[in-house]
């Protein structure tokens, strides 16, 4: 095979991933996928247009440093938010920031790599590295966020254990008086709705942080975290319906 | 000196030394109170307003106004039942943002 050849197929593999991986992503997500901010995919949109129309290497590196600047003000960004959330359990906050902290070695690696190669080929290989080996917009942005909420479901059910000993306490004060069997039915339904939120959202943390970006297409880590969300999404109308049920007991009550 | 008066005169004397024995005590006291409880107060005082700190030490002005045991329930305070499932809905909806967010982040 000619050089010239290999460099037209790798320029090709290139494009490729990094449209077909926006596209997949586009396609599943559902809303549309933020523009013109520091993870929007046009942010890097006249970089794109240079490497493409140009075999040279500097447009080529320009889109490289342009894609990975605004993975790592991402990464930067999901940082800032596991350290400020309040659900994640601890363990799983240290898991997710040293997989962030790994993200952010490995991309500034793989910029210093990308500034220093000389050869066409080799650098379009690199460029190609920015998706495959760090998926920070379809894994590691969806695994933080996702793992936030399901820890965070899972964090509620205290709050409901304490607010069901005191409608109970309530409920067995008022029978004395009155015809309670609103009020229990409503609290049995409330504990049975949380029940229900906790056995969705329990498997999903464990399940969304054993993807890697080496896994991430063998685990099939899309339909993961499109399995996780739908269970997340139930969980939380579970809980919904669990407080609407409190207060119902508290009406029934009054 | 006959002998009554002698034995006044002493007693006189044991009183008087009693005396300035306990006004020395006295003044004792009141240079060292500084360095107890009080003086701890006031330097949680000089931290803020409140001077509370969050630790239930300072001098709040709303703390001589608590209720004590024996007041009635206060009619206008809310539910703590319902306060609970507030702060509930609050926690689902900051729920609700991350899994929106999570679908929210751009193309790879």
């Amino acid at each position: 095979m000619s050089s010239r050849l290999r460099n037209a197929l790798l320029a090709g593999t290139a494009a490729i991933a990094l449209a077909v991986s926006a596209a997949g992503f586009a396609a599943s997500a559902g809303p549309a996928p933020v523009t013109g901010g520091p993870a929007g995919a046009d942010l890097c949109s006249t970089q794109a247009s240079a490497a493409r129309s140009g075999a040279t290497i500097a447009p080529l590196r320009g889109f490289g440093d342009c894609e990975i600047a605004r993975r790592l003000t991402t990464l930067h960004q999901l940082a800032s938010i596991v350290g400020a959330s309040k659900g994640l359990t601890s363990t799983d906050a240290g898991r997710l920031s040293s997989e962030i902290d790994g993200e952010v070695g490995g991309l500034t690696g793989l910029r210093g790599t990308i500034d220093t190669q000389t050869r066409i080929a080799p650098l379009r290989a690199a460029l190609v590295q920015i998706v495959t080996n760090y998926r920070v917009y379809v894994l590691v942005g969806p695994q933080v966020r996702l793992t936030i909420a399901a820890d965070s479901e899972l964090a509620l059910k205290p709050h409901f254990d304490q607010l069901a000993t005191t409608l109970a306490g309530r409920i067995a004060a008022a029978a004395k008086g009155k015809d309670v069997s609103a009020a229990q039915a409503s609290l049995d339904a409330m504990n049975a709705a949380v029940a229900g939120a906790v056995a969705l959202a329990t498997p999903v943390p464990a399940k969304l942080l054993a993807l890697t970006a080496a896994n991430y297409g063998s685990a099939g880590g899309a339909t993961v975290i499109k399995n996780a969300r739908i269970a997340l999404v139930a969980a939380r109308d579970h809980f919904r319906s669990a407080a609407q049920y409190g207060r119902s007991v508290l009406a029934d009550l009054s | 000196m006959t002998r009554p008066r002698a034995r006044a005169v002493a007693v006189l004397a044991a009183a008087l030394l009693v005396a300035l024995a306990l006004a020395a005590c006295g003044r004792n006291q009141a240079t060292t109170a500084p360095a107890g409880p009080q003086a701890s107060l006031a330097a949680f005082d000089t931290v803020g307003p409140s001077g509370s700190l969050g630790t239930g030490l300072g001098g709040s002005p709303s703390s001589s106004s608590a209720a004590s045991p024996t007041d009635p329930p206060d009619p206008t305070a809310p539910d703590p039942a319902a306060s609970e499932l507030d702060q509930i809905n609050q926690l689902i909806n900051d729920i609700n943002n991350s899994i929106q967010d999570s679908s929210n982040q751009g193309g790879e």
